[in-house]
């Protein structure tokens, strides 16, 4: 089972009234997570690993909003610059999921009996594991990297996807319309093409959202653990490491780069609970 | 479930490239090519893989998980040593997650306190405990000196590590407690307990709790890896010994049995949860009874 799972599933009904307001926020703030990834020059015009001794540790000011660091490097701008690798941890590792989880769930699905239980058999291993340690043996085998980590989140996103895939591919196999499809004479690779992927993305698209966030977090985890990209690249996880060292002098070294990945997650979640409910209301 | 995750570890272990006589020899190793084919020897690794593998099976089963590569010790000992700390901080971790789960479940009544309610499990669950950490680290420990800073034993290094690991927890707990809580409000013995005059605390404790831990209950599994996940990072930055740490470190020094052995301790212990999840099942729900 994973986070995934849960945070897409459970209290479903609980935030029902206010979801429209919080959705429409949700989606401003990955709105503007997305621009700050791809144009970080836009809302930072200073050099995130532009080091200035003189001015190290300084709290939040105006010129500097989220402070600096050890060094003197402006907090804001590393922030902003380490949205796009946090964020394409987290981005690519759910779509290269998805689309394995497509084919595996699909492969599974309409493949003979025998074929579904190994396939099955070796997710229910892999789901039975917290995906942050099955992207820690992905790393142990491996070896660390800034690739290597969103080999590993991806990995351990798969089984995920897979599942959904599968229960879904079984349930629309049965169904009467991929039954007249295939009456009519249309061809096996056709009818899964036009008949049983759509059916299948909704649910999908709806844990995918969701999934970006964990993978942030797990991407973020990792690169915490010194597993992932190295110093001084700007990366979210990484940036709150090297503020530990200095937590009792200045605060804002770690809490900012936190600050983001929760504002992230929580933006992801909110909006993949509102494509849930968008997708299960039109579908009851 | 065991046996599949060995196999699935004993695949993956040899279809890796990179040689483990390389990791134990290290980067700056000037041994000869006649000294690693002993290795190799001594370490069985010329032989057929089938042979390796049913002598590795025969060695789990009995326990032995081999010698780690990098500190030159039985892998059981290693794990076995640093066993306790763990244990120690994700069980102090659950009994604060479940409380502070009840607590928020059975407060949040009326739709504004509902919504804080929902809120919070929210932050909870999508902060990561990293963060987390460092907050409560910085609050508690350098601004207020309420707990020491890192490492240190006793209870007092213990706290701030297991709410760390408990928050995102109890934000899951709570969500579906609230959730069960609802549903079983819409029970009819529910009106048929307050018909006898039973106030909304008396219900809570007697009735509907037993009834809307069920779900939870089942949650334990998933409560555990998320805790053997977490201890990892926790551990890490706090300064702690345990499993986590052996976890981190294995990884890091590519240790591979240490790596395996803590993949298969991780699969009996779900295993065993399982177990006992099902065994619990029956003692809350007497309908599970009749059923068995």
């Amino acid at each position: 089972m994973s986070l995934t799972n849960f945070l897409a599933g459970t209290a479903a009904g609980t935030t029902r009234r206010r979801m429209p307001i919080a959705a429409i926020v949700a989606g401003a703030v990955l709105l503007v997570l997305l621009i700050t990834a791809l144009f970080p020059g836009l809302l930072t015009s200073t050099d995130p690993l532009a080091t200035a001794t003189s001015e190290s540790r300084q709290p939040p000011s105006l010129a500097h909003p989220f402070g600096t660091d050890t060094l003197g490097r402006d907090m804001f701008s590393r922030v902003v610059y380490g949205a796009r690798l946090s964020l394409s941890f987290g981005i690519t590792a759910t779509l290269v999921a998805v689309l394995a989880g497509i084919v595996i769930g699909l492969l599974a699905g309409l493949a003979p009996r025998w074929v579904d239980n190994i396939v099955m058999r070796v997710l229910e291993i892999a789901l039975a594991f917290p995906e942050l340690l099955v992207a820690l043996v992905v790393i142990a085998l491996l070896g660390p990297g800034t690739v290597n980590v969103i080999i590993a989140i991806t990995i351990a996103a798969v089984p995920v996807y897979a599942r959904i895939v599968r229960v879904t591919t079984l349930q629309v196999k049965g169904s009467s319309f991929v039954e007249a499809a295939t009456a009519l004479g249309q061809r096996r690779a056709l009818v899964i093409l036009r008949h049983v992927l759509p059916n299948v993305l909704g649910p999908l698209l709806v844990l995918a959202t969701v999934g970006i966030g964990t993978a942030i977090i797990s991407g973020a985890g990792l690169s915490f653990l010194g597993l992932g990209p190295v110093s001084p690249t700007p990366e979210w996880g990484l940036l709150l490491s090297d503020g530990r060292s200095s937590l009792g002098t200045a605060w804002w070294i770690a809490v900012f780069p936190g600050i983001a990945i929760t504002v992230t997650v929580i933006a992801t979640t909110v909006f993949g609970r509102f494509l849930q409910r968008r997708f299960e209301g039109r579908r009851s | 479930m065991v046996w599949g995750a060995a196999t699935l570890s004993f695949l993956v272990l040899h279809l890796v490239p990179g040689d483990p006589v390389d990791i134990m020899l290290g980067v700056q190793s000037t041994a000869t090519e006649a000294t690693k084919d002993r290795m190799h020897h001594e370490l069985g690794l010329d032989r057929p893989l089938i042979l390796q593998y049913l002598d590795y099976l025969g060695r789990v089963v009995r326990l032995d998980f081999g010698t780690s590569y990098r500190l030159q010790r039985p892998v059981v000992d290693v794990i076995g040593s640093q066993l306790m700390p763990t244990l120690q901080l994700a069980g102090l971790a659950i009994l604060i997650a479940v409380l502070i789960a009840v607590i928020i479940a059975v407060l949040s009544r009326g739709p504004l306190a509902r919504s804080i309610a929902s809120l919070l499990e929210l932050i909870t669950i999508s902060s990561p405990t990293f963060w987390t950490g460092l907050l409560l680290l910085s609050i508690f420990s350098f601004q207020l000196h309420w707990f020491p800073v890192a490492g240190g034993r006793g209870f007092g290094a213990l706290v701030l590590p297991a709410v760390t690991l408990a928050l995102p927890v109890a934000g899951i707990l709570s969500q579906v407690l609230r959730h069960d809580l609802e549903v079983v409000g819409e029970q009819p013995f529910v009106d048929s307990a307050r018909a006898r005059g039973l106030g909304h605390f008396q219900l809570l404790t007697r009735h509907s709790l037993r009834h809307a831990s069920l779900p939870v209950v089942t949650l334990t599994a998933y409560v555990v890896g998320n805790l053997l996940g977490g201890a990892v990072i926790v551990e890490q930055l706090f300064g702690r010994a345990g499993l986590g740490r052996v976890t981190l470190e294995a990884i890091s020094n590519r240790d591979l049995p240490v790596v395996m052995a803590l993949v298969i301790f991780a699969a009996v212990i779900f295993v065993v949860i399982n177990l006992v999840v099902d065994a619990l099942t029956p003692l809350l729900d007497p309908r599970m009874r009749s059923r068995a």
